[in-house]
């Protein structure tokens, strides 16, 4: 089609765009404007391939969808009233949470990244009032939280990326310690590494986490379950207790899903 | 890439490149990256992009892969740096082509499984180099544990779905691209008229004849914009599907013989040479002296140059095995010589192969034979054998497959040959007269010396050249030309290689022979395999 004498050239051209590229987003820290860029273009489109793909999957249909957006709203009164009940004022005293003043919107997936991210698009952008660094959950748990946001559309880093880490309270305990995420295995839905920070907490399997909450509920907002305990994993003589957590939403067949706004 | 291609043409497929593109990216990160597959997703934009890049060219394939790279990188699901896979697919899209394209210049073929075998391993490659740059770039999701965990599972994937992307495209580039005409040996061959056959043909064959390809059609390796299949390996067959649909008659098989002309209209330049050295009339051996000189044509009649060569073997071989007697053939003729411009391949099989394998029983038979091409230097170097020899051009034309086996004339004995009438009274003329060359050919000279020992007359026969042997055209038939002259039903199809069968065709060479004849392709292909260790 192109063919030319220049093939070298135009070979060594594209390269060195390529590697600009690269250079530019490494200094940006993965946010440079060629995302941006990207999502703009690419963002309707594959909103519009969300929606032929979501009638065939058959999850994003008339009223499964209103109760499942319900549902996630209703969910997310619950994490909202357990936080509230619990320890709310103490939280709110010390980490300024504002508790109780969450909004959800509900948005579809649309698009999942590649092999080594574990990232997806929803098709809510920022004219629905999603900003970045926003608590992603669906009516099982804690999804993720949004990394860059379009007009259209916003990416969602999941819970099992391995660039995750969350911080948890164990529910009961309270103690408290991060999750992180690991790679794909070829088993499926990655288990989540849990550290506790106490030396001395009890972990047993079958415990439940919710998220521990961030300053300002972002990225995470507190009280959202995340998952269960399935293996403690504590090494003898290890500082700090382990253990795989097995996470309440499934993260390989992800639908319709609730990112908590600010008011 | 393609003179042939008209601008409106080219625009039309780069447009459908970058809509398969878009599309296919927006169907990688909705639908497949969402597959609940285990492990990972297969690369569909790499796929597309190394299939893309063996079909069309390096500069094609760099640029389809850096686009289909730039796409992945900036559309919104993903997130690792933008322009990794740009930089990783914009290499295996130009790696890709450039490899395809030194294998097909060092074979002489085109081999779509080669093909397949370079798209594969770039595709494999692509996805290692995702990992490879990832880790480099120290991306927090690609580390040794996923890059062991997925990297074989993706590959794996897209090796699964490679045949698939393959094939597509494949079916896209068929109409819309050509392979490339500079480097490449065969040009795509056009079989909407039968008359581009030959030419097609020749030039097939002058670069390195391809392996299936001996019914001529080439269509396995190019695409010639057809609706229908054409099988692959169509020498023993019909060709009918090349030839124009009108034709529902079957072919008889082999038409190796180099005519083929039955199963499309006959071209015109197929016809028989009017033979005027035969007429005896002073001066008519002056004809034939310029088919001796270099590039010369032979007039045929209807002032028609003798288009063609049919030269058949390779000069070195034909002047190897002709040389080993000089007293014997030297005027050896080859029945494709006066058969000249007539149909597909075959002639050159007729012509040296059989002449030389038969111990030229028919001594001046390539007479007519023009020399133009590399023929022409031995014809000159050794002048007493093959000096008339005569060859458009293309003296390796019919190389290739059919090469030796085609019984000649075979043609004619098809019921549905055209006009036999006027071929025969032609032959006739050329047969029994007195040829101006028998003045050439002095008492002492071996031609004269055969003409004794061989021949009734010396004039009856000695041009009767197109007949592929002598053994059956010395029987006493020459007197009956009407007959069997391009080979009747009685001529005996012993074509080597080949079998008889009940009806009187010959039945193609078989597999085995095909494969054991020591073609020149068969060596390069060897050297190649011996080049990467591969030779047995």
């Amino acid at each position: 089609l192109l063919e030319a004498r220049g093939t070298r050239a135009v070979l060594v051209a594209l390269l060195v765009v390529a590697i600009a590229l690269i250079t530019i987003d490494f200094r940006d820290g993965g946010n440079s404007g060629a995302h941006s860029l990207g999502g703009r273009i690419f963002g309707p489109v594959e909103r519009l391939a969300g929606d032929v793909t979501g009638v065939f999957r058959g999850g994003n249909s008339g009223e499964v969808t209103n109760l499942q957006r319900q549902n996630d709203q209703l969910r997310a009164q619950l994490a909202q009233a357990q936080t509230a009940s619990t320890d709310a004022k103490e939280l709110a005293s010390v980490l300024h949470l504002s508790a109780g003043k969450y909004k959800v919107v509900t948005g579809a997936v649309i698009a999942a990244g590649g092999d080594y991210s574990d990232t997806v698009t929803i098709n809510v952008g920022t004219e629905d009032g999603i900003t970045a660094n926003e608590t992603v959950l669906n009516g099982n748990g804690l999804v993720g939280t949004v990394t860059s946001v379009t007009r259209t559309a916003a990416t969602v880093q999941l819970l099992t990326d391995a660039a995750t880490t969350v911080g948890i309270r164990m529910a009961g305990t309270n103690q408290i310690g991060a999750l992180s995420g690991s790679t794909n295995t070829l088993s499926g839905s990655a288990p989540l590494k849990l550290t506790l920070f106490n030396s001395n907490a009890a972990l047993k399997p079958g415990q439940t986490l919710n998220t521990f909450g961030s300053v300002g509920g972002r990225p995470y907002v507190p009280g959202v379950p995340v998952g269960t305990v399935t293996t403690v994993t504590t090494q003898p003589g290890s500082l700090t207790p382990t253990a795989i957590v097995k996470p309440f939403a499934d993260f390989t067949g992800l639908g319709v899903v609730g990112v908590v706004v600010s008011k | 890439v393609t003179s042939e291609i008209s601008p409106l043409r080219r625009a039309l497929a780069v447009l459908i490149l970058v809509v398969a593109l878009f599309a296919v990216v927006v169907v990688q990160l909705t639908v497949v990256n969402r597959l609940p597959l285990p492990g990972a997703a297969p690369d569909l934009v790499l796929l597309l992009v190394a299939a893309v890049a063996v079909f069309t060219g390096p500069v094609t394939g760099a640029v389809t892969g850096f686009a289909g790279g730039l796409a992945l990188d900036v559309a919104p699901p993903v997130a690792h740096y933008a322009g990794e896979y740009a930089l990783v697919f914009c290499l295996v899209g130009y790696a890709a082509a450039r490899v395809v394209r030194v294998i097909w210049d060092t074979t002489g073929e085109r081999d779509p499984i080669t093909t397949f075998t370079v798209m594969a391993i770039a595709v494999a490659a692509g996805e290692a180099g995702k990992a490879a740059l990832g880790m480099l770039l120290s991306d927090p999701d690609v580390t040794t544990a996923a890059v062991t965990g997925l990297l074989p599972a993706a590959i794996l994937y897209d090796l699964l779905l490679a045949p698939f992307v393959y094939w597509l495209v494949a079916i896209a580039a068929r109409g819309t691209v050509t392979w490339g005409t500079a480097s490449g040996p065969a040009p795509v061959p056009d079989f909407g008229r039968a008359g581009r056959l030959v030419p097609v043909f020749r030039q097939a064959s002058a670069g390195a004849a391809p392996k299936l390809r001996l019914a001529g059609t080439g269509e396995s390796y190019a695409g010639a914009a057809r609706g229908r299949r054409v099988p692959k390996l169509r020498l023993a067959g019909t060709g009918e599907s090349y030839a124009s649909s009108r034709l529902v008659r079957r072919v008889p098989k082999l038409r190796l013989a180099g005519t083929g002309m039955d199963h499309y209209r006959p071209p015109a330049a197929r016809r028989v040479p009017k033979l005027r050295l035969s007429d005896g009339r002073a001066g008519s051996s002056l004809r034939t002296t310029p088919a001796g000189t270099n590039g010369a044509p032979f007039h045929l009649a209807g002032g028609r140059a003798a288009k063609l060569n049919f030269g058949g073997d390779l000069p070195g071989r034909t002047a190897a095995r002709t040389a080993r007697t000089p007293g014997k053939n030297w005027l050896r003729a080859a029945p494709g010589g006066l058969r000249a411009g007539s149909g597909l391949a075959g002639p050159g099989l007729a012509g040296s192969g059989l002449a030389a394998v038969r111990g030229a029983r028919a001594p001046r038979k390539n007479w007519l034979r023009s020399t133009s091409s590399p023929a022409v230097k031995r014809a000159v170097r050794s002048p007493s054998r093959g000096w008339l020899r005569a060859s458009g051009g293309a003296k390796r034309a019919g190389g290739g497959l059919t090469g030796r086996r085609a019984g000649a004339g075979r043609v004619a004995s098809s019921p549905s040959f055209p006009r036999p009438a006027r071929s025969g009274a032609e032959a006739l003329a050329a047969r029994s007269a007195p040829s101006g060359l028998s003045a050439l050919s002095g008492p002492g000279t071996p031609l004269a010396r055969r003409s004794r020992a061989r021949t009734r007359s010396p004039q009856a026969g000695w041009l009767r050249s197109s007949r592929p042997t002598r053994s059956w055209a010395a029987a006493g038939q020459r007197l009956a030309p009407r007959r069997g002259w391009m080979g009747g039903a009685r001529r005996p199809r012993t074509v080597v290689g080949s079998t008889v069968r009940r009806n009187g065709y010959t039945a193609s060479p078989s597999g085995a022979w095909l494969r054991h004849s020591n073609r020149s392709w068969r060596k390069r292909r060897q050297r190649l395999l011996q080049l990467v260790g591969v030779s047995r």
